[in-house]
């Protein structure tokens, strides 16, 4: 039977609401800064923007991967734990062998990705429930190797990636800049990251039209825990330690970023340069709200207004069917 | 029976009110500047049973979709017992006597038979502000009865046969009280015993004065059933004549029209050499299938749904297992494991559900396009955008694609053009085989013959081998050079040339 012809809109309507949600996290982030730039004198200042950009590198390179991850449609819950456990564990061998321990956080974060990866696309157990596992086991894994007390590490080098700079530039900074570009260049520029968006958009038609979807899954949480671990150098390297605690609840921040940043859940459209607004956000916000002396309690509250509310504005409900 | 507020009391501009129940005059109804049905009338009396009759797209649904209330008219009166019809929902349509049983299944599985049956309305059911289970269980098994079904209402719903849940969606439209029943190919999937049990259904409502439209393409079915036709074609009427006037020949002439005369097979431009070869594989649903296919040939699977065809078609493509026989692609042995295997080895399928395995509809036109290219797009583990665009730019030319550009999300574009850019992003691949799963499905019929010339000029051009799997007799009559019919997952004939005609393939499918 004859379709129905998809009834002509206007045209210039939908493309300023178009344009609206896809610099929407931009302009939350531009009106936020306004905002706290009337309230308080301290928060326009080179200064007050270096600290923002360092509060900002750990959780925005971690999101790079979870970016990846929910834009195929998958969760990461294990994010905080991941990132935890690669500082922790490049705090534990930087006290035996020195700097060239440093790499083991990237390795570690790969391998339990790939581990996770395995695990959701081969044994098809859903990647909410291998990560929140992960969550919980990376957690013990980490009380474990610090017997419960912070490793403290005293290495020039590694201060010098905490709190050094490149050319005014901090090192952290760079570190995430770089994390960004390579991101960027894999979700634009890459087969894995057109396969990505396609398993997101509509994983029956990726698989149909001839991609290996397990084994994209597969890569893309290695991908994630590859990021991850990188995240962890930089905790480690601003902390001058690894702490048991380290990285706890960094996956809600994550999720956070990503969904401000434009990146719905169910993925499919997005993508990192989003989560970086977003990212950026979040860390303006609590600087901000410090800054203008609100308690941290209420600033939980207000984290969660702004989350919900950047939700509400920015997705699309017409192209939206059912929500879970 | 209620009556809405849409059911207007004074009389019918006919003034037969005893004799007709339903009047239909000069129906129009156009989706933007497509008329999909214009100036359609018939009328119906109580018990009576009417086919609409057409090929895909001639009209039938939407004839179906404005009596079920579910799209307004744009011309033309309805009346049902003299009062005018124009109801403004399904729901108000129901209430006013219509009720539709659709051709998809509507069910709900996970719950009771009886929950199925008064699935919107279990508040009729409240007893001091619980479900009074044991009247919804009476009243579920009496409907039941009365279509002289015995199906247990206190039963799980998916664990009955599909032909059973049809029968439960069949007294479920029963238990609104309707005068006009429409019935939407509701045997299309069931096999021909579960067919017969459903006359047996349809028979008694009759004898109780339901009128009936029915729309099948097994024309037997109709012939059994209906004492009048009504023949659309194009979405205009053609005929409406009693079946006793008739026969299957004369109907699919009526229905099909003069241009399947004109219609010349290339036959003669069939190179010899076999592009692809199938030796007795068996699997899941289909059951030692041979065929081959040439370059420059088009091969078809005709089967009724549900006759195996899509699970050969998948087979090939990789996308199911073959558990025995043999598959050579130019000569070489082609065993793919999955579906990247296949397509690797330069196949294509055009998938029947377009929505869910053929295009994501959020992403523009060149990604799409550019999805089941991505082997040919790499270098490294770069992907090469230019290429990627001036693929998408050969295709959008190619099968003259409606929209601003290959920029364009899928989403903004219309049911035909969508297809195209199926087409498109399949034959971008170069194929050596591409397999066609209903390739004008859900299609309008001016896009449906740009489709079958565009696949004609290409196959000539290319000398490209395809496989295609159709339930449209009239497509498979105008395209095929070979067809086999399925049957319960098995070749039940092999036509060629002049044998194949719609008669001769219906009669091998069922």
């Amino acid at each position: 039977m004859a379709s129905t012809p998809t009834t002509q809109q206007s045209k210039t309507d939908r493309g300023s609401l178009d344009w609206l949600r896809t610099y929407f996290p931009f302009l939350v982030l531009i009106v936020v800064c306004i905002g706290f730039a009337a309230f308080s004198d301290q928060f326009v200042s080179a200064r007050n923007f270096e600290t923002v950009l360092r509060q900002t590198a750990v959780l925005s390179i971690a999101a790079m991967g979870g970016t990846f991850v929910i834009l195929m449609g998958s969760i990461d819950l294990s994010v905080g734990a991941v990132v935890g456990l690669s500082s922790v564990v490049v705090a534990y061998f930087m006290q035996i062998f020195g700097i060239v321990a440093i790499p083991s956080g990237l390795i570690v974060g790969a391998l339990i990705g790939a581990a996770v990866g395995f695990i959701y696309a081969k044994l098809k157990v859903p990647s909410f429930i291998v990560t929140l596992g992960v969550l919980v086991a990376g957690h013990g894994m980490m009380l474990h190797i610090t017997e419960g007390r912070p490793i403290m590490v005293r290495d020039e080098f590694l201060r010098w990636i905490g709190s050094g700079s490149v050319a005014g530039v901090p090192t952290i900074v760079l570190l995430a800049i770089i994390a960004f570009l390579i991101a960027y260049f894999i979700q634009n520029h890459t087969v894995l990251g057109r396969s990505i968006v396609a398993i997101g958009g509509g994983e029956v038609v990726a698989q149909r039209s001839g991609i290996r979807v397990d084994r994209v899954k597969i890569v893309t949480f290695a991908l994630a825990g590859l990021f991850s671990g990188l995240a962890g150098i930089v905790l480690v390297s601003r902390m001058g330690a690894g702490s048991p605690t380290a990285g706890t609840g960094l996956e809600l921040d994550v999720i956070a970023a990503v969904v401000i940043g434009g990146t719905p859940l169910t993925g499919g459209m997005g993508g990192v340069a989003g989560t970086v607004i977003g990212a950026l956000t979040i860390a303006v916000l609590s600087n901000g709200l410090n800054l203008a002396g609100v308690s941290s309690y209420t600033q939980l509250i207000i984290k969660g207004a702004v989350l919900i509310a950047a939700v509400i504005v920015s997705i699309d409900r017409k192209k939206i069917g059912i929500i879970k | 029976m209620a009556v809405g507020a849409d059911l207007d009391m004074r009389q019918g501009v006919s003034g037969d009110v005893p004799t007709v129940l339903l009047g239909v005059r000069d129906l129009d109804k156009n989706y933007g500047p497509i008329k999909a049905v214009s100036g359609v009338s018939f009328t119906l009396r109580r018990g009576e049973a009417l086919a609409l009759c057409g090929e895909n797209g001639a009209g039938k649904s939407t004839v179906f979709k404005v009596l079920a209330g579910e799209v307004g008219a744009d011309g033309g009166e309805i009346h049902i017992d003299g009062a005018r019809y124009a109801p403004s929902s399904p729901a108000k349509a129901v209430s006013l006597g219509v009720s539709m049983v659709h051709q998809e299944f509507n069910i709900l599985p996970n719950v009771t038979v009886a929950e199925n049956v008064f699935v919107g309305r279990m508040n009729a059911f409240r007893r001091f502000g619980r479900v009074d289970w044991r009247r919804l269980y009476e009243e579920a098994d009496a409907l039941l009865k009365r279509l002289r079904l015995s199906i247990d209402p206190r039963q799980t719903m998916s664990a009955l046969s599909p032909s059973a849940q049809k029968m439960v969606e069949l007294a479920r439209a029963l238990s609104t009280h309707p005068r006009v029943l429409l019935l939407d190919e509701i045997t299309a999937s069931l096999d021909h015993d579960d067919a017969d049990t459903m006359h047996a259904a349809v028979e008694r409502l009759r004898e109780e004065g339901v009128a009936i439209v029915y729309v099948s393409h097994r024309l037997q079915e109709i012939f059994r059933t209906c004492e009048t036709v009504c023949i659309l074609k194009d979405g205009a009427e053609v005929a409406t004549l009693p079946t006793a006037e008739l026969d299957e020949q004369k109907l699919s002439a009526l229905m099909v029209g003069r241009d399947l005369q004109n219609w010349a097979r290339p036959v003669a431009t069939i190179d010899p050499e076999v592009a692809f070869k199938v030796e007795g594989i068996s699997g899941e649903g289909f059951e030692d299938i041979s065929l081959e296919v040439r370059h420059g040939q088009t091969v078809t699977l005709a089967g009724l749904a549900g006759s195996g065809a899509d699970e050969i078609l998948e087979a090939i493509f990789g996308a199911r297992p073959i558990s025995r026989g043999a598959m050579e692609i130019e000569g070489e042995v082609f065993a793919p494991i999955d579906v990247a295997a296949a397509v690797g080895k330069g196949v294509g399928m055009v998938p029947k559900e377009r929505a869910v395995e053929g295009l994501i509809d959020a992403l523009d036109i060149r990604t799409n396009i550019g999805l089941a290219n991505l082997p040919n797009l790499k270098r490294g583990i770069v992907l090469d955008r230019g290429k990627e665009r001036s693929l998408a730019e050969e295709g959008f030319r190619t099968f003259q694609i409606k929209a601003r550009d290959a920029s364009t999300a899928v989403r903004e574009l219309s049911g035909g053009n969508k297809q195209k850019v199926l087409l498109a992003k399949w034959f971008a691949i170069g194929p050596r085989l591409i397999l066609l799963n209903n390739p004008t499905r859900g299609v309008d019929v001016g896009v449906k013959f740009e489709i079958y010339e565009l696949l004609k000029s290409l196959r000539e051009k290319n000398r490209l081998a395809v496989l295609m799997a159709s339930e449209d007799m009239a497509e498979v009559v105008r395209i095929s050079d070979v067809v086999f019919t399925i049957r319960h997952g098995r070749i039940s004939g092999r036509f060629e040339g002049a044998e194949i005609t719609e008669t001769n393939l219906i009669n091998a499918m069922l």
